[in-house]
């Protein structure tokens, strides 16, 4: 294992039991599943942000989630800083908790409403016991709401958060998880909810996560601009799987798998000289297989898509250093 | 010490922004004067009303010495009513903690927890709510004895599984919002998210209930003590009533009824009025928005 | 003269505490056979605005000033039956978030038919023929006419909304955000929609969104909408190459793109502010890198620059 690595992730499964009527009941059958996460398997290094695109329903929130145990992973393995995440008990988990943080979608939603934005820093203070005493709490939290952009801090000490913009908010659940100095955060759309003109300066602060707190970052999106923006690897996910991985520049240079492609070739261009690309794929992403998939997952709506490949799964592989693809057409 | 006056400091606040809301103010209004009331019954009253009188004062109607007139035993009316204030505010007071304290621990916890926890919970909740409510009170209070603690325990009793219910129905989506995600997400365990997060966004509602159940419990006393289950050596508005009743003269003498009935129509009335007003004013940002 | 001309409209919502200006004095019209992007963030005012072509602006909220011009005739005075009539036939509108107000019981070809029949006197059968070409236009195809909403993606039902709106062939369709939520492949599989109804329907559409780039692949000209009032308007390409607003300057600035070089982005400070309280003179100040003290105290006019250009920004002259 390489020592540089913060999070390892080994065959992580998420299976969600699909909920039967009273029918359901009284058949023989066995239960059925949504595989929402299927197998995934990465690495994220220290002071790396990896993002993780794809259609809606793929299943990258329920992974987001699986990664910090918020939900139960059905199978798989999870290391952080070489521990075993998956086999921790409750007061080992809440110590893990301090290493690895979420940043959540809804800016309006993720904080209390009835805490100022003081006592909503100071609960994690509180909880890690990371200072000592009323005095030492207050600096601690006033240089963080600094460090988050939240200044003159006094200003916004002792307001709710409803008084507070899309963007401050997300700056203030930014700062929660900041506090901390966590090695690793999970942001799940943070900016998708966020007014158009405070997007990049919340991207900006995650940007700076990395590069002044040396925070690793899990970025799940599926605006494929913003993640070339902040992310250094990325990894397009489908039906639960990862389809392609690889740096950043190379998957939006020369996207391999068809998937890709037809994700790159379908975000329009803020540029109205630009002619719009016609996509290579059809169809809508299918309800996640309750069948076990005898064959490539995309295979319905694939161009390219072979009969003789009926019955076996693509395999991911190295195409070139760092650069990995799940496609029969790729050698 | 310190941390008294600071929660006195708190009230006054609160007292302040309850002023600020129309039906608080007639609600703080009507809850002052009856609590000054309460407090000073005996330097306001004009006769000890538990002395009865000579025959010749017997059913006099309102005059100079006897401002509301007297009863059937020639006790003062207005004296009685005053007292009988005594009676109300504390067993609302008292019977609502009760309930309202019970209620909120069973429904939190059933809500929070869910799963078997909260289905056993629920399970005692349903069959204290499946009690037939004005009957048993009628037995607890015969079989327990006339007495006002009796009363008091009685409408704590049927009325805690109705504060359970909605307090559970009101965790129970609460605990879905993302907040109490981040917060376990930070770390926090299941006490701090009970009772950290979640019941401070319960208080509106545990408040509105705590209103509802002083105004049932002023109610239930009355019809209680009314129905003869009241404790005769207590003057109350009840048992007031049920003299009134006993005596067979009621229909001629309204001066004997009318104060009680409407000392209890407009308690519960200021009770109602302040129930809306904290309801609203607990609404975060309610201040902010009005500048105060 | 133009299609529909909008002018010194002013809507107002009359709340608790105190009025919104959510739409204050806004101006811009649509040619025939254009597609005009009205573009702006959450909460400027863009669905109230097109409300008013409607006249669906209903209380707390009011217009209280203005004229919306239609093929000739003043909205704002027709009678409410006349208003009835020109809903649906003469302007329709794909309502923000509309897949949700699909009728949950009934199959959609029965909802374009019944929008058809409304409009139009002709018989049931007749009705559902032109639902069943109406689907095939928005590419979902007739055999899919007795299917009930929830068997079809929000992208289906959003197209099953304009095939709704554009059943009686209205003279002007305006769409309110029908992409925002939708994941990009349907997204794109929408404005490809959106483009092929412009060059086979030769249809005027008012389009709005939040999304710079979406506006660019599918308009011919734009207004910028900041905090209630328009501030830049004019022909997209030269407009995007060119902004001569700061804040349409700031905006594409800070929009990132897939394709191209990777360049710098750049952030604007601060918030939109609430409309109840806007700040005074130029609303966009106190976020403006360019203020000035006229700008703090003197609103900017919205005028015309050179190439046809609208602006309203003290710093141009
Ligand atoms: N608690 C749950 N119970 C059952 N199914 C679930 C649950 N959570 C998610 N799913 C299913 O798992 C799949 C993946 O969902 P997920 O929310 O992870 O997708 P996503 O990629 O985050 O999509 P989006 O971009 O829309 O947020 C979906 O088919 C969803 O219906
Ligand atoms: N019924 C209402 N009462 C009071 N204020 C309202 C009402 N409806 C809208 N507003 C206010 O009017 C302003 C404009 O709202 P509008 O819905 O037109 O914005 P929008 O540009 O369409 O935003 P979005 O992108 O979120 O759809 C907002 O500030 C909003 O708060
Ligand atoms: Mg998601
Ligand atoms: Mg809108």
């Amino acid at each position: 294992m390489k020592n540089n690595e913060v999070l390892r992730v080994e065959e992580l499964k998420k299976y969600f039991p699909i909920r039967k009527g009273l029918a359901g009941l009284f058949s023989s059958r066995k239960a059925e599943y949504v595989r929402a996460v299927d197998g995934v398997s990465f690495t994220v290094r220290e002071g790396e942000n990896l993002g993780f695109v794809g259609e809606s329903g793929c299943g990258k929130t329920t992974m987001g989630r699986v990664l910090l145990r918020l939900t139960e992973p059905t199978s798989g393995k999870i290391y952080c800083e070489g521990i075993d995440i998956t086999s921790l008990n409750r007061r080992n988990l809440k110590e893990q908790r301090r290493r690895m943080q979420m940043i959540f979608q809804d800016p309006h939603g993720s904080l209390n409403p009835r805490r100022t934005v003081n006592e909503i820093l100071r609960q994690s203070v509180r909880i890690h016991k990371l200072v000592d005493g009323k005095a030492e709490e207050d600096s601690l939290i006033k240089k963080t709401l600094e460090d988050v952009g939240l200044a003159p801090t006094d200003e916004f000490w002792n307001r709710y958060p409803i008084l507070l913009s899309g963007g401050q908010r997300q700056r203030v659940g930014v700062a929660r998880v900041l506090i901390l100095r966590p090695k690793l955060v999970v942001a799940d759309e943070p900016i998708s909810m966020l007014d158009v003109s405070v997007r990049i300066g919340v991207l900006e602060l995650l940007l700076a996560m990395r590069d002044e707190f040396g925070i690793s970052l899990v970025y799940i999106t599926h605006d494929l601009a913003t993640a070339r923006y902040i992310c250094d690897r990325i990894a397009i996910m489908y039906l639960g799987k990862i389809v392609e991985i690889g740096p950043t520049e190379v998957i939006y240079s020369k996207p391999l798998h068809p998937y890709t492609q037809a994700l790159i070739a379908a975000v329009p261009v803020p540029d109205p000289t630009v002619k719009m690309q016609k996509l290579p794929i059809k169809g809508y992403v299918p309800v996640t297989g309750a069948e076990a998939s005898s064959t490539c997952g995309f295979y319905e709506r694939c161009p390219y898509a072979m009969k003789k490949h009926v019955g076996e799964e693509p395999p991911l592989i190295e195409v070139e250093p760092d650069h990995y693809v799940a496609c029969f057409k790729v050698k | 010490m310190v941390k008294f006056l600071k929660q006195l400091e708190s009230v006054r606040e609160f007292v302040k922004l309850l002023w600020t809301h129309r039906m608080g103010r007639a609600g703080l209004i009507i809850f002052s004067l009856f609590a000054v009331v309460a407090t000073f019954a005996p330097f306001l009253r004009t006769v000890d009303p538990n002395i009865t009188g000579a025959a010749e004062n017997m059913l006099v109607p309102p005059c100079s010495q006897f401002w509301l007139g007297t009863d059937d035993l020639a006790r003062d009316i207005w004296s009685q009513v005053l007292f009988g204030s005594r009676i109300s505010l504390m067993v609302g007071f008292l019977a609502a903690s009760l309930s309202v304290f019970v209620g909120t621990m069973m429904g939190v916890i059933a809500g929070f927890y869910g799963g078997r926890i909260g289905e056993v919970l629920m399970r005692i909740v349903d069959f204290f709510m499946m009690l037939p409510t004005l009957p048993l009170m009628i037995i607890l209070a015969a079989v327990l004895g006339p007495s006002i603690w009796n009363i008091i325990f009685v409408v704590a009793l049927v009325s805690w599984p109705t504060t359970a219910r909605v307090v559970r129905s009101q965790v129970l989506s609460i605990k879905e919002r993302t907040f109490v995600e981040a917060s376990r997400c930070v770390g926090a365990g299941d006490f701090l998210l009970m009772f950290g997060e979640i019941f401070p966004n319960v208080v509106p509602i545990i408040f509105a209930q705590a209103v509802l159940v002083v105004t049932w419990a002023i109610y239930s006393e009355a019809v209680l003590a009314f129905l003869g289950l009241g404790d005769p050596t207590t003057i109350s508005w009840g048992m007031m009533l049920h003299f009134a009743f006993e005596s067979g003269v009621m229909s001629r003498t309204p001066n004997w009824i009318a104060p009680p009935v409407g000392s209890i129509v407009v308690l519960i009335l200021g009770f109602t009025f302040l129930g809306t007003a904290i309801t609203d004013v607990l609404k975060p940002g309610y201040r902010e928005v009005r500048g105060l | 003269m133009a299609l529909l001309d909008v002018e010194n409209l002013k809507i107002y919502y009359f709340t608790q505490e105190g009025p919104v200006k959510a739409v204050d004095d806004v101006s811009f019209s649509v040619n025939e056979d254009e597609t005009l992007g009205l573009i702006g963030e959450s909460g400027c005012g863009k669905t109230t605005a097109v409300f008013a072509i409607l006249r669906f602006v209903t209380p707390p909220g009011r217009i209280v000033g203005g004229k919306i011009v239609f093929e000739g005739r003043d909205i704002i005075t027709l009678s409410d039956e006349e208003m009835r009539l020109l809903r649906g036939k003469g302007i329709a509108m794909v309502f923000q978030g509309a897949q949700s107000a699909l009728n949950p019981v009934m199959t959609v070809g029965k909802q374009i038919s019944e929008v058809i029949l409304e409009h139009e006197s002709i018989t049931k059968e007749e009705a559902w023929e032109k639902a069943k070409k109406q689907l095939e236009l928005v590419g979902i195809g007739s055999a899919r006419a007795k299917n009930y909403p929830h068997e079809f993606s929000g992208g289906m039902k959003q197209r099953v909304m304009v095939a709704i709106a554009t059943a009686c062939n209205p003279g002007l369709l305006i769409m309110d955000e029908p992409v925002t939520g939708l994941d990009v492949i349907v997204q794109r599989q929408l404005l490809t929609l959106t483009n092929d109804l412009r060059a086979k329907m030769h249809l005027p559409i008012i389009f709005i969104t939040h999304d710079l780039s979406v506006i660019a692949e599918t308009c011919d000209r734009v207004a910028v909408m900041y905090a209630g009032k328009i501030v830049e308007q004019g022909n997209t390409v030269s407009l995007y190459k060119d902004p001569m607003h700061p804040y349409s300057k700031a905006l594409i600035r800070s929009y990132p793109s897939v394709k191209g070089e990777k360049r710098e982005l750049k952030s604007i400070p601060g918030a939109p502010p609430r409309l109840i309280n806007p700040p005074s003179g130029c609303r966009f100040h106190p976020r403006c890198e360019y203020a000035m003290d006229i700008c703090r105290t003197e609103e900017p006019p919205l005028e015309n620059r050179n190439n046809g250009r609208l602006v309203a920004c003290h710093l141009i002259k």
